[in-house]
């Protein structure tokens, strides 16, 4: 199990945990199987993670990395890495951030290439 | 020479002063008696002010349904103390507009600022906070400071710059090795001076140690974090070419997930565009 961003949830998924809307209220009970339905009401409800089973936050960013081009990948992770040289990269919120910037710099050079 | 922090923002004739309109318009929201007419006529007295304002209301920055005419109209629909705000906002953009260029691109000064405004918004947002407004304003100014050493003492600020080009230092590290204090401190005295609430203050202040902030940690937060933000899109510049370290108590009083920063990211770069425009090209007409 493991907690996973909105956008990473797909139907099919079993939530490990209760899905709760950002003012506590369960939207959706552990064990239950996660519908396209129940996807558009975690949205609507403002909620912006999941904890499912059988996936992590890690695998997301192995297999999202997996699929890019390894030398631009390569290229974004150095560019990003640089920017953040002052800040502790086993922090979770900068973790987190580090990976969005890297993404975000990966799609740059992938438009530069196009 | 070095000059104190005192010296820098000191002598009245240093510092640039709000126009009088808005110590009136300040003096009224403060008043609980003042009525929301009041504070309209003391808006509408200034016709480019009123227009900046009813252009900013009508715009998808708010993005109310029907056309917003007056500015009576515009204070019963966004209330007071955000259109104070807002009024706040415009009124010190367009005074900083003419900053000399060869140290400073004040355009991508003001991209950088609005972009940590935008970022304040939304995390404010999600922190269930009422007037989100005064967060996109702490995040407009946090960075104010530098304005008044690039005018004031631009030749530390220059060798300031060219250092950490060289040396990969974090920006206010440096100026506080080669004068004392730094650009957060010199916004906290400027904030102060003019007389604005106490949260802007404190949020300029220490947006880079939030943890420290005595009365307003919270709003001192929101804008260390936003600052980081702005910083790791790269969307403007003050001058920092470093995310700036993370103050991990701050970000742990704010009690969000981290899950939280991948829609803001996406609300920070959808709105972005929409409100450089609004804020920076407005006197076009």
């Amino acid at each position: 199990m493991g907690t996973i961003n909105i956008e990473n949830i797909e139907p099919g998924m079993v939530l490990a945990g209760d899905a709760k809307a950002r003012n506590g209220r369960v939207l959706l009970r552990a064990g239950k199987t996660i519908t396209e339905k129940h996807i558009e009401t975690f949205k609507a409800w403002g909620v912006t993670e999941a904890d499912v089973e059988g996936i992590t936050k890690e695998d997301l960013a192995a297999s999202a990395a997996a699929q890019a081009d390894p030398k631009l990948f390569e290229k974004a992770e150095r560019m990003t890495r640089a920017r953040f040289r002052h800040t502790d990269p086993n922090h979770p919120f900068v973790d987190e951030l580090q990976r969005l910037c890297t993404f975000r710099a990966l799609k740059m050079l992938n438009g530069a290439g196009s | 020479m070095a000059l104190s922090l005192r010296q820098l923002i000191g002598a009245e004739e240093n510092v640039p002063s709000l126009p009088m309109i808005f110590h009136h318009l300040n003096e009224a929201v403060n008043n609980a008696r003042s009525s929301m007419r009041e504070i309209a006529e003391i808006i509408s007295t200034d016709q480019s002010l009123s227009a900046r304002l009813l252009k900013l209301v009508n715009s998808v920055f708010f993005g109310f349904p029907s056309r917003i005419e007056t500015i009576s109209h515009a204070a019963t629909i966004i209330g007071i103390q955000q259109l104070r705000d807002m009024a706040l906002a415009t009124t010190i953009i367009q005074m900083f507009r003419g900053i000399p260029a060869e140290l400073l691109d004040a355009k991508a000064f003001w991209r950088h600022s609005i972009a940590c405004g935008i970022a304040a918004r939304v995390l404010a947002s999600y922190h269930q906070e009422p007037n989100v407004e005064r967060f996109f304003v702490a995040g407009l100014l946090h960075d104010i400071g530098h304005l008044i050493i690039y005018r004031r003492n631009a030749g530390q600020a220059k060798e300031a710059l060219v250092r950490c080009a060289q040396s990969g230092e974090l920006l206010y590290q440096v100026e506080r090795q080669m004068m004392g204090f730094d650009h957060a401190d010199v916004g906290g005295l400027l904030l102060n001076h003019w007389r604005l609430p106490q949260s802007l203050e404190e949020a300029a202040k220490f947006h880079h140690r939030p943890s420290r902030a005595p009365r307003f940690p919270l709003e001192s937060g929101v804008i260390h974090v936003a600052d980081l933000i702005a910083n790791a899109l790269q969307m403007g510049s003050s001058g920092e070419r470093f995310v700036p370290p993370l103050d991990a108590r701050a970000w742990e009083g704010l009690r969000l997930s981290v899950s939280i920063l991948s829609p803001t990211i996406q609300q920070v770069e959808q709105q972005f565009a929409n409100t450089v425009s609004l804020f920076l090209e407005d006197d076009k007409r």
